[in-house]
């Protein structure tokens, strides 16, 4: 067997295997916008899509829209099949260039979604819609899945990431000279030899500190710290985008409508407050999940789950503010109502957060499931809120439940990310 | 001073990692000896309060661990056999929440950690450091306040002859403290002076026997003999 072969076949049986349980949750966010159409729009606009995907048309947006989830699913796949490979792996007897390719291969083959797809497409858009197939826009479909995995690589020479992200462009294209043109591009990217980046050197040391003269913190403020470590603001940052959406369809129906009355603007800006709190919650949650790995031994020191919980909700919790901020120049009043919705959805969070390692949708699931409905009850009578309020411990007091439950010694791989991972000295 | 009551504890629901009808450990030093993936180190989760029985109850000191959380582990010092810390603390930042949480002095975690060595690394996180550099960092945090009840898992592995006669130093000093401390091991010999009773561990049943007035020369042979033959000698 081949050394690409058979470092291929390991990705494929490790990484990959791993990453196409993950896609299920993107399939499913593509899958629901699609639904959201109203019927018969929702046929006609996916006629369209499979008609621009494997047909002639004259706009490239579905081929785009196809790039952008085959991108989706192979930058899931990305931190999955790379775990570990610029460790013990580098020493086996295999070159960079191999191993790049054999990467590149498993993170195609987590894009399987599409491929599958493109057959399936085929077959209607001759067989029911009997459209002619555009054969150079077929096949360019699988030339840009590879184009797509080898741009995502991480850490590779800015040329072959250039030549590859050239090659999508080309590959969207869908003509033959186009196509051609990405499978040279693709080659030719293939055939450079990548550098084999330095191994991780440890930060440079500081002198030693002189620890007893450091700020002393409380220990509820050192774990705060730790946590607030490791979600980090960028991650933070990533998960903000989520209420984005909502909070400018806020704006978009009250710019818009100038002759709203004020009783339907108070609860869009409500329902959109709601909305975007329950995403950026579900997304700043399942980031913490991902980034901070479980901890067993803390919880053999003298603290109650209550207290790791609260510091959970407070991280969780606190950055939701900017949201209520965000809607609060379309109507503050409805804002403000909306800010009792914070501290039930961090302690939401901390409580959603245990035990959500082993689910699919980690505890992104469990976030919306209920922040979602009750706040959007809240957003239609606001006198809810101070019921959301007054049960707010009660679900402190649930999430350290939560807390306590979990087999703190079991592996889940699903949401195992090794970046920071002790136990995983390479850099992953 | 360690209590289980009718405890049974599985990883997956249909399974039984280990059963504990009923069972008293007292102060002094008692090893947990078996063979590899007997329950040893499951065991210990549960003294430390790491892991939750499925059923049953686990008292320190008359506390149950689950609904006196704080109270039973305030003289709790647990190092487990994997070095077990967040990279996102410090080792001086590790230390110094768990003199926070002891209510001890932070001085002391600065003593703590010099005298297991790491002092100098207290500004590096866990990924910085060998494996034998991240055991020294945890056994550091037993160091800080007086632990009532010190578990050891695998204390000896990856351990350095200066650090290997630090520990038995330590597990010497909390037992003439009147301690309980708990050492799973699969190195008897080290400990054959010293130790008061054994806990024998195979397939998830625990045996548990005082062998104070066993004499010293005859102790490894009967440890080894409990422990099913599987044990070295160290």
């Amino acid at each position: 067997m081949s050394p690409v072969l058979a470092l291929t076949r390991f990705h494929l049986r490790a990484g990959a295997r791993v990453a196409l349980r993950a896609n299920a949750a993107l399939l499913g966010i593509v899958t629901f916008i699609f639904g959201q159409a109203p019927a018969p729009d929702a046929l006609l606009t996916f006629e369209r899509f499979m008609i621009g995907i494997v047909s002639r048309s004259a706009t490239s947006g579905p081929r785009m829209l196809f790039a952008a989830i085959a991108a989706g699913l192979g930058a899931t796949a990305v931190p999955r099949v790379m775990l570990g490979t610029s460790g013990w792996m580098r020493s086996l007897p295999v070159d960079a260039r191999t191993r790049r390719r054999a990467a590149v291969a498993a993170i195609t083959a987590a894009q399987s979604v599409i491929a599958i797809s493109l057959v399936v497409f085929a077959i209607i858009v001759r067989g029911v819609l009997h459209d002619p197939l555009d054969w150079p826009r077929i096949i360019g479909i699988p030339i840009m899945m590879v184009a797509i995995a080898g741009t995502l690589l991480p850490r590779q020479q800015i040329m072959m990431r250039a030549l590859d992200a050239i090659a999508i462009a080309a590959a969207i294209g869908g003509t033959g000279l186009t196509v051609l043109v990405a499978l040279i591009l693709i080659l030719i990217s293939n055939t450079l030899r990548p550098v084999i980046d330095a191994p991780a050197v440890p930060k440079a040391a500081s002198a030693p500190v002189a620890l007893a003269s450091q700020r002393v913190r409380s220990p509820r403020a050192l774990w705060l710290r730790t946590t607030w470590r490791a979600i980090g603001m960028r991650r933070m940052a990533d998960a903000a985008l989520a209420a984005a959406i909502p909070c400018a369809f806020a704006y978009f129906i009250t710019r818009n409508n100038p002759q709203l009355p004020i009783a339907t603007v108070q609860r869009v800006a409500r329902i959109c407050c709601a909305t975007g709190l329950a995403f950026f919650a579900a997304s700043e949650t399942n980031a913490l999940l991902t980034s901070r790995q479980p901890w067993p031994w803390a919880r053999s020191l003298p603290w109650s789950a209550l207290d790791r919980v609260m510091v959970d909700a407070i991280v969780l919790g606190a950055p939701l503010i900017v949201v209520v901020a965000a809607v609060a120049p379309v109507h503050w009043p409805s804002a403000l109502v909306m800010l009792c919705m914070v501290p039930f959805t961090g302690a939401l969070c901390a409580g959603a957060l245990r035990g959500a390692s082993a689910k699919q949708f980690g505890a992104a699931g469990l976030c919306l499931a209920i922040s979602i409905p009750v706040g959007v009850f809240v957003a239609i009578w606001p006198m809810l809120a101070v019921v959301v309020l007054a049960i707010t411990p009660a679900l402190l007091r649930w999430a350290a439940a939560r807390e306590r439950d979990p087999r703190a010694t079991r592996f889940a791989e699903l949401r195992h990310s090794a970046t920071g991972d002790p136990m995983w000295i390479s850099r992953a | 001073m360690i209590t289980f009551d009718d405890v049974r504890f599985s990883y997956v629901a249909d399974g039984i990692a280990i059963t504990i009808p009923r069972l008293t450990i007292d102060p002094g030093l008692t090893l947990v000896v078996g063979p590899n993936g007997a329950g040893k180190s499951t065991m210990l989760r549960l003294i430390a309060g790491v892991e939750r029985p499925t059923t049953g109850t686990v008292r320190i000191e008359g506390h149950d661990l689950w609904t006196e959380e704080v109270a039973a582990r305030r003289g709790l010092a647990y190092v487990p056999e994997h070095p077990e810390l967040t990279p996102y603390a410090t080792i001086g930042d590790t230390a110094l929440l768990v003199a926070g949480l002891r209510g001890v002095d932070p001085l002391e975690a600065v003593d703590a950690l010099h005298r297991a060595g790491v002092l100098p690394l207290a500004h590096r996180t866990v990924r910085e450091l060998s494996m034998g550099q991240r055991r020294r960092a945890l056994l550091a945090t037993a160091l800080i306040g007086d632990a009532r009840v010190l578990i050891l898992d695998e204390p000896l592995e990856t351990m350095d002859q200066e650090m290997r006669a630090f520990i038995h130093e330590l597990v010497r000093e909390r037992r003439a403290a009147g301690a309980a401390v708990l050492v799973a091991t699969h190195e008897i010999e080290p400990f054959v002076s010293d130790v008061d009773a054994v806990i024998a561990v195979r397939d998830g049943i625990v045996h548990h026997e005082s062998i104070a007035s066993v004499p010293i020369d005859d102790r490894l042979a009967h440890i080894i003999s409990l422990a099913g033959g599987v044990e070295g000698h160290g």
